[in-house]
């Protein structure tokens, strides 16, 4: 699904796809931030923050085995270099924060994209809270939930 | 052009990434994120997590190009300890690349370049407006701060300007990353260039065209001053003392001089190329055609064996390569530096040993002082140990406070640090429902930094007492220093001795196999790195049939403002480039470099450039990466125990691993790490081949010489699961930072903060680790972030990974029903990670000796002798027949024995473990004495004595002596227990439960010749006195009456305790007192026993051999039974037995000249009360009077005193006031003569002999024999009479001989006294 949803001010992509993994089956979740096909969004957005919550449809006892991949980016417009922090200390619900060298300006002309492997079965929905702004104003918390575009065939697992 | 620069060679590797490879290669690419780490909202590690935050290469077009990345030279990328910081240093690098790329278009060869700045640093003094590449912290920062380094300049777009810069800082280790120099993502721009081949590209969305690239890397210092050749002597360690010059710089460094080098030299460029890299953006071959020729491994076909030491690992290895154990004997031997072992008796035990305690890392256990004799030189023999002073029971005092209150210290310091460190996390850290109660946490922070403010305190304070330095040279200069303060005198000094190490498990090892790697560890010393001049470079190389100079204008990019060595490099790189883009005649894939790297000697002239070859896609393992799954299997929980000690090691019963809702319904933790991969194994190995072989036995050199082969043909690699025993106690070892100074003012330096385990299914603190792990995933990852996958999380490929099993790690069960894959699973036996020791020792002296007594099995009696520790007589065990008729234990006092039977109380008072262990015999029935004669016999036969020609005591002839010892057996745990860090246990953790687990200690080893033990006695528990009702024996089939068997130790069963309550068991050992005795526990390396030789040489020396002997039908008889022996020989009809013959018409006549020292001595058999002596000297004729001479006297024949001293004589006589008691008298020739000496007689005026026993005398070879028989009295006492030996001649004289009952005993001979006679020597 394509947003912005209510709140957020960038669009996401989010895109949800089994995994066969070790223990079973997992997900894929592609994260794509910035890209607009339909151009509803206010550019520039300038983005110093984004935390996505990704819910499991279950909570497991076992850990959760996580791969987490991050499109390198051009510019310190783009924010420089992106990282991503994983927090898996609550066992519903995995948080990705994904953070900037510097905060970042979106303007429909790039975007980001966050791949998240986890070998537990992801919810369709995902929780975004991004610490952003349009244009040059203060960088605020917006929240969001997004539904994500469901893929059936497995995804191809990388090394 | 004069020669200033020497030319270094490089490594130059190119990793050319087209589409395909970027969509379909594997890669594992990661960045540091010292973002992250500084993020208060985070607070993450340096380095990603393994797995997370990778580089999605698959989907960056930007990733396509030719990765161009320089190595540093071996002596560049080196650490030297700094002894005033305690820290490495390493040294400046260059910090200039020229980079020059040539590729062919259109028929035309051009060029393009770069400079590389590899210090730029984005936000500093002199940052331009150009983003750094790479992340960093900025090394001129007195507090953690975020930059970026490195920059490069297109040399399209003009000159290079060299910018005004600080003082230079970059080192291979940049930031404090050991991979920085290692890892392509650290350090882009800084030593790796990205050459995106934009500028090939006719248009800007279409690919590079099709070509061949070379590049050249040149490298420079900015800075003269900073250049290796001036700053080499100046880092501590590198250059030796006697490195003078540059020849001892060049060699320091591993470099070779060229040949004739000038003296002109004064720095360093580094050069390095790579050739014909071949380029095809969209190249749809399978694989792609880089890949052809690369050494990159099939993941599935690289060998993983897995062990808890690398010796173990590639053993097992090994093993199944050669399907050979002996192979896989002479790698572990090898590698422990254990080859002398290899076949000796024990060598299959020792190896193993060995083996095991390399499975154990150590910690220094503390130190004791002592004051010793300083070492003579040219002396043989030295002087007795001298007593130590009163100061040094002092110092000692202070040792070991401070060894009991530093590991407090740096407990208290953890907890403060846990505590700290836990609540300066952002929530996010904290498991979702966790409360934090700041008020709470704060108190315990406050409490804990005042006892670590006065610990510290109390600890410095201690420490100023004691001498101590952290470098080895200035810790002696302390000590000397004290020891001088103290007054010590100049032949003693003042000794460190390290007292027992404690030990921790080490990480589990993982070797490989078949990894394609081809980089040596490190470079051989005796082919040290070639350099250069820059008047030798290449001058000629034969291409096709010509031999072809450098080109005099080749195509060179913008090189103004650079150094002016760079030209001459380029043509010959240019050259080389030349070479090969010509293909050698029918070949399609060779060229003319080909052919010239094969043979440089013929075809090329000048000097060649170390590291030229051919380019293939690089394939260069640097890391090892993995993800396990471990589930725990307990030592022990509330109901019961899980692993049962079979003796050698622990086995798993099948029960006890933790439940949960995971695979098998079990609880399974996950551990993540990566660490660095070395091929150490093998060049430990080849070192260790090249220095054995030259001594090494005939039967070992062709198995030497074969391995060697093989090795030089095999690729190993081996690795450590770095950080599995930390991880079990949720220690993390990844790089973190604080910002504040107070909390690392009081922890000090740590290398690891705790880990909460934030999500609770991560809990997994274990001090005492037992479990079985699954990898589920497992990777090499070479430099460029290239990857082989051993194990990947996809579908049931982990399941189908087949590890090669050392046996320690092979499980004892299934951890579960049916597990898939249960060939993958690995076993860790139980293991304290608390750092802990076996104590075991003999007593300590102000508890008694620790020999307590000693037993001698008299085979011609079938008795058992007991002697007191110092060897004097007790009385000997025996079995005799009742007037009932039964047989019954018995008990007999010896001759001269202070006490009567060992159920008196003078003598339990006196020797109450001999009188202990007596009872306990004497307490059951004659078979258990017979038994106890049979084990000792047995176990005797079986022991092998390391030095037995040291024991030459006469107790000897009866048999081997066997020590009572006294012995502490103990488990001790360096510091308090651990405290398991978790967010819910953090502030009050619960007091653990392992220091009262118990673990079994096996004494002895029955199947080595060199273990010492029969058997022992316990005690009930630790801390109970021993019991001696039981001994226990290796023997299996002990009936469990007096004599049980030791099994696996059973019976010693003790726990681990920390300082402050320290169990020990104490137990007696029945020893051969020259061999130790091995203690087996498994969860620590196993320890020896050795009772010191100044228990024992002493002891042994006394003691008397005794032979009951009853009846005896003897007469006693007076006899003189006076000896005369000498050292001038004599001549045939003149022996020295002429002198007592009380015949003046014959004679003595020696067979040579007396010379200064000479001597004729007569011993009087006993000490007697001399009159008076006469000596008639010279032969009846008057010839071969006595020369100068001095008359002597002695009781024991080693100390003499003078009684008359005479010049030349005929006669010599003595006549004293008063007389004197001596045994031995003797004429001592004072000056050398030149005559031969004769002697009519000797006659000595004595009172009496005391009477003697006559019977068979037996040979006096070990010493003197006496019969002792005892007197009717009570208390008993004993009388001893010489052994007068009987004759065939009539004694009218004689008493009616009557039966007597006593012993035969041997005095133990002096070595100083005279031989016995001639006929009676063995």
């Amino acid at each position: 699904m394509t947003s912005p949803s209510s709140g957020l001010l960038l669009p996401y992509e989010v895109e949800l796809a089994p995994l066969r993994t070790a223990a079973g089956e997992g997900s894929r979740v592609r994260v794509t931030i910035g890209r607009a096909p339909h151009d509803r969004t206010r550019w520039p957005v300038r983005c110093a923050r984004i935390l996505l919550t990704v819910p499991l449809t279950h909570a497991h006892p076992m850990p959760l085995a996580l791969r987490t991949r991050v499109t390198p980016v051009a510019s310190p417009v783009h924010g420089g270099q992106w990282w991503v922090h994983a927090t898996t200390t609550d066992p519903n619900a995995p948080v990705f924060t994904c953070v900037p060298e510097t905060p970042a300006t979106f303007d429909g002309t790039w975007s980001l994209t966050v791949t998240l492997d986890l070998d537990q079965t992801a919810a369709d929905a995902v929780e975004v809270v991004e610490h952003s702004t349009s244009g040059d104003g203060s960088l605020l918390s917006h929240a969001g939930r997004l539904t994500a575009t469901r893929h059936s065939g497995p995804s191809r697992s990388k090394p | 052009m004069s020669d200033t620069d020497l030319v270094v060679p490089i490594q130059v590797h190119a990793l050319a990434v087209n589409r395909k490879i970027r969509r379909y290669g594997e890669f594992l690419r990661w960045s540091p994120q010292f973002f992250l780490m500084l993020d208060e909202d985070v607070r993450a590690g340096a380095e990603p997590p393994p797995y997370q935050n990778l580089e999605d290469t698959e989907n960056s077009p930007s990733f396509e190009g030719v990765h161009v990345q320089w190595q540093l030279p071996e002596a560049l990328t080196t650490g030297f300890f700094h002894p005033d910081t305690g820290d490495s240093e390493f040294p400046l690098v260059p910090n200039r690349w020229l980079v020059v790329r040539y590729c062919e278009l259109d028929g035309q060869r051009r060029a393009a370049g770069w400079v590389v700045q590899s210090d730029y640093l984005q936000n500093g003094d002199h940052g331009l407006d150009v983003p750094g590449s790479t992340t960093c912290l900025d090394p001129y920062a007195s507090t953690p701060t975020l930059n970026r380094i490195g920059r490069a300049w297109d040399l399209s777009r003009g000159r290079w300007t060299e910018p005004r810069s600080g003082p230079l800082f970059l080192t291979a280790v940049g930031t404090g990353l050991p991979a920085f120099a290692a890892f392509a993502p650290y350090h882009k721009d800084v030593f790796l260039f990205h050459d995106t081949l934009e500028d090939l590209k006719p248009h800007q969305y279409a690919d590079p065209p099709d070509t061949v690239l070379s590049y050249a890397v040149i490298g420079w210092y900015s800075d003269d001053e900073a250049d290796i050749l001036r700053t080499a002597h100046r880092i501590p360690g590198l250059v030796p003392g006697d490195g003078e010059g540059l020849d001892g710089v060049l060699s320091a460094l591993g470099w070779a001089a060229p040949d004739d080098m000038p003296n002109t030299i004064t720095h360093t460029r580094y050069c390095g190329c790579v050739y014909g890299i071949g380029w095809e953006a969209d190249c749809q071959h399978d694989p792609p055609c880089s890949h052809l020729d690369s050494h990159h491994p099939d993941g599935e076909k690289i060998q993983v064996a897995v062990g808890h030491s690398t010796a173990e690992a590639a053993a097992a290895l090994v093993a199944q390569q050669t399907r050979s154990t002996r192979s896989a004997d002479l790698v572990r031997a090898l590698f422990a530096d254990a080859l002398d072992q290899l076949d000796t008796a024990d060598g299959d035990l020792d190896l193993d040993e060995i083996t095991h305690r390399s499975w154990f890392s150590g910690r220094e256990g503390g130190h004791v002082w002592r004051v010793v004799n300083r070492p003579l030189e040219g002396m043989d023999s030295q002087p007795p140990p001298p007593a130590q002073p009163e100061w040094v029971h002092e110092l000692n005092g202070d040792q070991r406070a401070y060894d009991r209150l530093a590991p407090r210290l740096a407990h208290d310091q953890w907890r403060l640090w846990t505590l700290w460190w836990l609540r300066q996390l952002p929530p996010s850290h904290r498991p979702h429902d966790f409360t934090l109660d700041p008020a709470a946490w704060q108190a315990e922070i406050d409490r804990l930094s005042a006892a670590v403010r006065d610990q510290t305190t109390e600890v410095a304070e201690i420490l100023a007492r004691i001498p101590h330095a952290m470098d080895p040279e200035a810790l002696q200069a302390e000590i000397d220093e004290y020891a001088h303060r103290k007054g010590l005198p100049e032949t003693l000094e003042l000794k460190r001795v390290p007292a027992d190490t404690y030990h921790r498990p080490a990480d589990p090892v993982v070797v490989l196999g078949n990894t394609g790697n081809t980089d040596a560890l490190t470079r051989d010393e005796e082919d040290p790195l070639p350099c250069r001049v820059p008047s030798a470079l290449l001058s000629e190389v034969r291409i096709g049939d010509s031999w072809h100079p450098p080109e005099s204008a080749p195509p060179l990019p913008n090189l103004e403002g650079l150094p002016a060595l760079c030209t001459p490099l380029l043509k010959e790189f240019a050259l080389l480039d030349r070479a090969v883009r010509a293909p050698l005649d029918g070949s399609d894939d060779r060229t003319a470099l080909h052919a010239i790297v094969e043979d440089p000697t013929n075809l090329s002239r000048g000097a060649w450039p170390e590291h030229t070859r051919c380019w293939t896609q690089p394939w260069l393992p640097l890391y090892l990466q993995w993800r396990v799954l471990h589930c725990a299997t307990p030592y022990q929980d509330a109901q019961s125990q899980h692993w049962t000690f079979d003796g050698d090691r622990y086995r798993w019963n099948g029960t006890g691993a933790e439940p949960g809702g995971g695979d098998g319904n079990l609880r399974w933790t996950q551990f993540e790490g990566r660490s660095f991969l070395t091929p150490a194994l093998k060049y430990v190995l080849r070192e260790q081949i090249r220095r054995r072989l030259p001594t090494a036995p005939s039967d070992l050199v062709t198995a030497l010489r074969a391995l060697r082969d093989d090795l030089s043909e095999v690729d190993i690699l081996s690795q450590c699961l770095d950080g599995f025993g930390d991880w079990l106690l949720q220690h993390d070892g990844t790089a973190q930072t604080t910002t504040d100074p107070g909390v690392l003012d009081l922890v000090g330096q740590t290398n690891h903060v705790p880990d909460g385990a934030g999500d609770r299914r991560q809990r997994r603190f274990q001090p005492v680790r037992a479990g079985q792990f699954v990898f589920v995933e497992l990777h090499l990852v070479d430099r460029f972030g290239q990857v082989a996958r051993m194990v990947t999380a996809h579908q049931a490929q982990p399941a189908q990974f087949a590890p090669i099993r050392t046996d320690s790690v092979t499980p004892d069960h299934l951890l579960y029903p049916n597990a898939p894959g249960p060939q993958r699973f690995l076993q860790l036996p139980p293991r304290l990670m608390h750092e802990a020791r076996l104590r075991f020792d003999a007593v300590p002296e102000e508890r008694g000796t620790p020999v307590a007594g000693w037993l001698l099995v008299n085979h011609l009696d079938q008795t058992l002798l007991v002697y007191a520790a110092d060897g004097d007589p007790l009385g000997e065990l025996r079995v005799v027949h009742t007037a009932e008729g039964t047989r019954a234990t018995a008990w007999n006092a010896l001759p001269h024995a202070p006490h009567r039977h060992p159920d008196d109380s003078d003598f339990q008072a006196a020797h109450p473990h001999v009188a202990a262990f007596a009872s306990g015999v004497l307490g059951h029935p004659p078979s258990a004495f017979d038994a106890l004669m049979t084990a000792i016999d047995t176990a005797l036969d079986r022991i092998d004595e390391t030095s037995p020609t040291e024991d030459t005591t006469p107790a000897r002839l009866i048999g081997r002596p066997v020590a009572l010892v006294r012995a502490d057996l103990g488990l001790d745990l360096l510091g308090p227990p651990l405290a398991d860090p978790s967010w819910d246990t953090a502030l009050t953790p619960p007091e653990p439960d392992y220091p009262e687990h118990r673990w079994n200690v096996r004494l002895g080893q029955p199947d080595r010749l060199a273990d010492g033990l029969i058997g022992y006695f316990a005690a009930d528990d630790v801390d109970e006195p021993t019991r001696y009702e039981t001994l226990y024996v290796a023997d299996a089939s002990a009936d469990g009456g007096y004599l049980a068997p030791i099994g696996a130790g059973d019976t010693l069963r003790l726990p681990a305790r920390p300082p402050d309550r320290l169990a020990t068991h104490h137990v007696t050992l029945l020893v051969c007192p020259h061999t130790a005795v091995h203690a087996t526990t498994d969860v620590l390396p196993v320890h020896h026993l050795a009772v010191a030789a100044e228990h024992t040489h002493g002891a042994l020396a006394r003691i008397r051999a005794s032979f009951r002997l009853d009846p005896l039908l003897a007469p006693t008889r007076r006899d003189e039974n006076v000896t005369v022996t000498t050292t001038l020989g004599h001549t045939e009809g003149h022996p020295p037995e002429r002198v007592l013959d009380g015949d003046l018409s014959t004679h003595y006549l020696s067979a040579e000249h007396a010379t200064s020292g000479d001597c004729v001595a007569l011993d009087l058999g006993a000490e007697r009360r001399v009159a008076g002596v006469h000596l008639a000297g010279g032969d009846p004729r008057g010839d071969h009077a006595l020369g100068a001479s001095c008359l002597e006297s002695s009781l024991d024949g080693t100390d003499w005193t003078a009684l008359t001293e005479q010049g030349p004589a005929v006669e010599i006589n003595h006549h004293p006031a008063e007389p004197f008691a001596a045994r031995h008298i003797r004429l001592r020739f004072t000056h050398d003569s030149d005559d031969r000496v004769a002697i009519r007689q000797i006659t000595v005026l004595a009172d009496p002999p005391e009477a003697g026993i006559v019977m068979p005398r037996p040979a006096p070879w070990h010493g003197v024999w006496t019969w002792a028989e005892p007197l009717a009295t009570d208390p008993p006492r004993w009388t001893e009479l010489p052994i007068l030996a009987a004759d065939d001649l009539h004694h009218p004289d004689d008493p009616i001989p009557v039966a007597r009952s006593g012993y035969l005993q041997l005095h133990p001979a002096s070595r100083n006294q005279p031989p016995a006679p001639e006929g009676e020597r063995p």
